[in-house]
């Protein structure tokens, strides 16, 4: 018996729920990433739901591109944090508030 | 010819470009050569013209129209244009004659001044105005002349900026000033309205057509009307009750400034206006008892304010006021050659001591206060001399130049205007009076001078002796130009063309009789009274003294009438209109814009984690929002 859409759906705002929460409440911004991949893979997750319930690939295509885009913008990511450690020696978002208004 | 005519105000004009441009990379000797030698060729441009001039069939020369602006459907139409005859061409040969003198005086008088070049280019500047004043063809160009020279005498009472009554003296010459031009220009208007033309000469011109009366009239209310109007900008460029105040202030220029400008030239522009006017003048019997009034009684206030002034230019400045006045009573009283004349004479004389006193402050090294002065007489014998010479000059003792002007218009007074011909005796004495005053304080008496500046005279040097003798001689010749008792009238024949000459009087005797007696006698009163002079002799105290020495306090009665009630007005207006009106308005404006900034800014708070949860909730809002709309639109 195959499982219902609404479950993938259901689960799938879970996880994308968790991860808002997790960006914003988070500091550390390895925790954040995490977040945010967690995010992305929530939007994976129904991508994959809905392409099989539709019977159509792009759903699967689609996921492989947020996937390799997603491994890219943390590499990305993780680079300017480094360099943040570097000039500022702290990382805490929360300190970092250079833009505030 | 006509080319000749454009070089009398093109030459000093750009003898001021460069003095005004790169004059101050220039030296003293170029900067002042540059000035001297373009008065010096409009000079002798003017000889050219006026050469011109009496050699011409009708005698005038005019110099071709080039076009500045007309209005289409118009009979409006204004040119560039020059015209010279003899009444003009007289003035100009004093504008350019005169003010070469006093350009080659000031040479050496303002040497070591930081403005040097910016002196002479605004000089220059004053040169080129005045003669397109007297040149001009047209009234607009008059009044270009007009506002000029009331710019350059603006710029040069108050060449001493960092001076604050400098300033101030500039401002209130301009303000007054003003007055009088807006009655100008109303005047302007009145006269196209009439003429339908501004241009003065030529077929169709105001003065042609004034000529020909014959076939045109002007109402008599009108005429009266205009010829009102000019007196009254004549009033304030040449300093007549009720708006002499600026002149006396003036004074806070370069004393050649005001020998040349407010003595000599510029504040005689208003006797050329109504020179110029004269047919219209002559329509109206109200208009000529206005003027001579209005003259006589100037010219005996100033003459009591002269009477009482300590500081040696202040004497000279009311003298000035009084002169003009005198002037204008020759003009009110139908004697336009006399008027003419007098202004001759009197720029001979009165740039003469004028200049006579600048020798004097600066050989005392800027003192002006003849209450420490006294006894020069031999220390600086030339000068001496010459204030000598123009003091005998103005106070109207025979035969010097003074007095045979002064006789022409108080012939002119005692046959037509009786009131007045007392008011210009009574001031012929005060002149004579307060003159030999300022004489005897200035050169005789007890040295009042203190050690240190007695010891360190500067003595004047060529340059300041040279314009002195010349202006001494004219100075004693000049009245010889129109001296009826004695069989000469080379003056009159020559305005003849412009002005008819004055009939014979009869009473010609009697005045000139009167006036040698009164002169003398007031002479001798004041050498008398001032011979042995020491400060603190009681004058100062007495409140009369005080009185006149305040020119009848007419600067309070300004004071406390215009200025006054102006000044509580716009402090009225800066606290209602403007402080808490306009003002209050913008601020409105720009505090709700404030507000809302600062509110809003709150939300940019540079933190990662608020903008993310900003956005989730945006989100959800429109998320919801739409979802909502879809439902409904389905149903």
């Amino acid at each position: 018996m195959s499982i219902p859409l609404n479950y993938y759906i259901v689960l799938s705002m879970i996880l994308f729920s968790l991860g808002i929460a997790g960006v914003t409440t988070r500091r550390n911004p390895i925790l954040i990433f995490m977040s945010i991949e967690l995010m992305l893979n929530a939007v994976n997750l129904s991508l994959i739901a809905f392409g099989r319930y539709l019977g159509d690939a792009g759903g699967q295509m689609l996921t492989i591109f947020v996937m390799a885009v997603a491994a890219a913008e943390v590499s990305v990511g993780l680079g300017i944090l480094i360099a943040i450690f570097r000039t500022k020696d702290n990382v805490d978002v929360d300190v970092l508030n250079g833009l505030k208004g | 010819m006509s080319t000749i005519l454009w070089l009398v105000p093109l030459i000093p004009l750009i003898g001021a470009i460069i003095n005004g441009t790169i004059g101050s990379k220039l030296g003293e000797r170029q900067s002042s050569g540059i000035a001297i030698l373009s008065v010096i060729g409009a000079f002798i441009a003017a000889i050219a013209v006026v050469g011109g001039v009496s050699s011409s069939p009708g005698h005038f020369v005019e110099s071709n129209a080039v076009a500045w602006m007309s209005v289409p459907g118009t009979p409006l139409s204004i040119p560039f244009s020059f015209h010279v005859d003899p009444l003009n061409g007289g003035m100009l040969l004093v504008i350019t004659g005169v003010g070469a003198l006093i350009h080659i005086y000031s040479a050496s008088y303002m040497h070591g001044d930081k403005g040097y070049s910016r002196y002479f280019a605004y000089l220059n500047l004053f040169v080129f105005f005045m003669a397109v004043l007297v040149m001009a063809g047209n009234l607009p160009l008059l009044f270009v002349g007009w506002e000029g020279v009331g710019l350059a005498s603006y710029l040069l009472i108050g060449f001493w900026q960092e001076k604050w009554s400098a300033t101030q003296a500039a401002k209130k010459a301009f303000i007054v000033n003003r007055i009088g031009d807006v009655a100008l220009l109303i005047a302007m208007f009145m006269l196209y309205r009439e003429f339908k033309t501004l241009n003065l000469y030529g077929d169709s011109g105001i003065l042609t057509q004034l000529t020909a009366s014959s076939s045109f009239h002007v109402e008599m209310g009108v005429a009266t009307a205009i010829a009102l109007l000019l007196f009254g900008g004549a009033a304030g460029k040449s300093a007549q009750l009720p708006l002499f105040v600026w002149l006396p202030d003036a004074m806070e220029g370069p004393t050649p400034v005001s020998a040349l400008i407010h003595a000599a030239t510029m504040v005689t522009a208003g006797i050329y206006l109504v020179c110029r006017f004269h047919l219209l003048f002559e329509m109206s019997p109200l208009a000529m008892q206005v003027v001579a009034w209005t003259g006589g009684l100037t010219a005996l206030v100033a003459a009591c304010a002269g009477v009482a002034q300590w500081d040696i230019k202040k004497v000279l400045a009311y003298s000035t006021v009084s002169q003009l006045g005198l002037m204008f009573v020759a003009c009110g009283c139908g004697a336009f050659t006399a008027a003419m004349f007098h202004v001759t004479t009197h720029a001979f004389f009165k740039a003469l001591l004028f200049l006579g006193a600048g020798a004097v402050i600066h050989a005392l090294h800027g003192e002006q206060d003849m209450r420490k002065m006294g006894g020069l007489a031999s220390k600086i014998k030339s000068t001496h001399l010459l204030v000598l010479i123009g003091t005998i000059a103005i106070a109207g003792i025979p035969p010097l130049s003074g007095f045979w002007s002064k006789d022409e218009i108080l012939l002119a007074a005692f046959d037509h205007n009786r009131p007045v011909y007392g008011l210009a005796a009574a001031t012929s004495a005060l002149t004579a009076f307060y003159m030999w005053r300022m004489y005897m304080l200035t050169f005789q008496g007890s040295n009042r001078v203190d050690e240190h500046t007695a010891h360190h005279l500067h003595l004047p040097d060529t340059r300041i002796v040279l314009p002195l003798a010349i202006l001494g001689i004219l100075s004693v010749v000049a009245g010889f130009m129109n001296a009826p008792a004695v069989g000469l009238h080379f003056y009159s024949d020559w305005l003849a063309p412009v002005i008819a000459s004055p009939e014979h009087s009869h009473n010609s005797g009697l005045v000139m009789g009167i006036s040698v007696v009164v002169a003398l006698v007031a002479s001798a009163m004041s050498v008398a009274k001032y011979k042995s002079f020491t400060v603190g002799s009681g004058e100062k105290t007495s409140p009369v003294f005080a009185f006149f020495a305040s020119a009848l306090r007419f600067d309070d009665l300004y004071a406390a009438i215009v200025v006054k009630p102006l000044t509580a007005a716009a402090a009225w207006s800066n606290l209602s209109v403007e402080r808490n009106g306009a003002r209050g308005l913008l601020r409105l404006g720009h505090s709700s814009v404030d507000f809302v900034g600062k509110s809003v800014r709150r939300w940019q708070s540079g933190i990662v984690g608020d903008y993310i949860l900003s956005m989730a909730i945006c989100l959800i809002v429109i998320v919801s929002v739409v979802l909502i709309a879809g439902t409904r639109g389905g149903n």
